[in-house]
């Protein structure tokens, strides 16, 4: 089912042309169908419940992560990118998030025997919602303009890289016999994402307007200062109103 | 259940519920909708109102009013201060959301921003927010503050309008430019 899922989305992607304005995404979405390929034939071949058959699981799923982190990457180059100053600031700043995510991951998990793969995973699909949603809180106070697609291709990608998160936490509370019916739940959340995607996709992006000319330089080193020491006044100011009179009669 | 199961599962649901909130696009929120509108005067224009309310609040004038009128048109007059007080600072968060709005389009649209100025004003604004509540519920509460509380008007009114001219001329051309990109997005 996922994969008609993925296939209606690589069609409107190429429909709309949208496909150029997010080759990667793009590239994210064939790599799923590639994997289900891939993974069907060594299934056939090696069995389901093998090494062989889990080596290549985790082998294509690590190229499948990459392309979807460099997804994630291009969208928020995407919203922010044109505006060069805050650029520069949030890329440091959204590095920085999934880096202590992952930090956080790597200390908490357990790293022994074959759970160390599935702890990696759950760490970097953290990392990625967690970029994903402080981008949204950066776009937010910044105010900087988020187009429907790129709110949609956010929100497709933070939603399945929560449930992957809880899927992987309470994975190990499952029994095996029970583990395809877990596994519908991870499909349907896939399902929905791929649905988010294509309903936004399918609309041409307008090509983006040329960014008006950006202030000059020492605008900002000029201003800035001064609007801070206005703002640390009114803040320091506040302060005082913490002496009290007594209460009104 | 561990204790890593419960921190992951309160991530994710923090997430989710940050997300949901990231996507309920207010009105306030968008740059094409911004307040500040070329000609509306000067966001702390609240600061020029100054010697008014600090003659609302005369001390001498309570008393005035105790000596010569009643008891009872005292405490209403206390009354209505509490309500000037409360509106004015209202204003003056007013001023300040403002100047940060300025600020924050100033930086998106700069070439380069300098990150220990965006640090120290997002802490300033968030300092700034807890402390107005805390002045509010004060107000609300019947209790008064204290004059230095209006000397926030004083210092800000006082400031050079030089200064305020260029943030304002600034603030201006950036909230334009970054209207007519919006609207282009």
């Amino acid at each position: 089912m996922s994969q008609i899922g993925i296939l209606a989305v690589l069609a409107v992607l190429l429909r709309s042309g949208n496909g150029r304005n997010y080759p990667f995404f793009t590239a994210y979405q064939a790599s799923n169908l590639v994997q289900a390929t891939i993974l069907l034939l060594a299934y056939r071949k090696f069995g389901y419940v093998t090494i062989a058959a889990f080596a290549v699981y985790w082998t294509t799923q690590g190229v499948v992560l990459v392309l979807r982190g460099l997804a994630v990457a291009e969208l928020c180059r995407g919203v922010l990118g044109r505006f060069t100053g805050i650029w520069a600031l949030a890329a440091r700043v959204l590095l920085a998030c999934a880096s202590a995510i992952i930090l956080y991951a790597v200390a908490v998990s357990d790293w022994h025997g074959d759970k160390a793969v599935t702890e990696a995973s759950r760490g970097l699909e953290l990392a990625i919602a967690g970029v994903v949603v402080s981008l949204f809180l950066f776009s937010r106070y910044y105010q900087v303009p988020f187009s429907r697609q790129n709110r949609a291709l956010a929100a497709g990608f933070c939603l399945y890289s929560c449930a992957v998160v809880l899927h992987n936490t309470f994975g190990d509370f499952v029994s095996l016999r029970l583990f395809n019916f877990y596994n519908i739940g991870m499909m349907l959340v896939f399902c929905l994402s791929l649905a988010i995607w294509g309903r936004a996709l399918r609309i041409p992006i307008p090509a983006q307007a040329q960014l008006p000319p950006l202030l000059e330089d020492d605008s900002y080193q000029q201003l800035s200062p001064a609007i801070n020491a206005r703002l640390r006044i009114l803040n320091d100011r506040l302060i005082s109103a913490w002496k009290v009179e007594a209460p009104l009669p | 259940m561990t204790w890593t199961v419960i921190s992951f599962v309160v991530l994710v649901g923090l997430l989710l519920a940050i997300l949901s909130w990231s996507l309920r696009e207010s009105a306030e929120d968008s740059p094409a909708r911004m307040k500040l509108v070329p000609g509306t005067g000067s966001p702390l224009h609240n600061a020029l109102y100054y010697p008014q309310v600090r003659q609302t609040f005369s001390e001498e004038d309570l008393n005035y009013l105790q000596e010569r009128g009643s008891p009872k048109l005292a405490r209403r007059a206390r009354a209505e201060r509490q309500r000037v007080a409360l509106e004015y600072v209202k204003a003056i968060h007013h001023d300040f959301r403002s100047l940060l709005q300025i600020a924050r389009v100033l930086a998106t649209l700069s070439p380069k921003v300098v990150a220990g100025q965006e640090a120290e004003r997002f802490r300033l604004a968030v300092e700034f927010e807890l402390r107005y509540r805390c002045v509010r519920l004060m107000l609300l509460a019947g209790i008064s503050p204290q004059w230095q509380l209006l000397k926030i008007v004083q210092t800000v009114g006082t400031l050079s309008t030089r200064l305020d001219a260029a943030i304002l001329e600034m603030g201006e051309r950036a909230v334009q430019a970054l209207q007519e990109t919006a609207g282009t997005a």
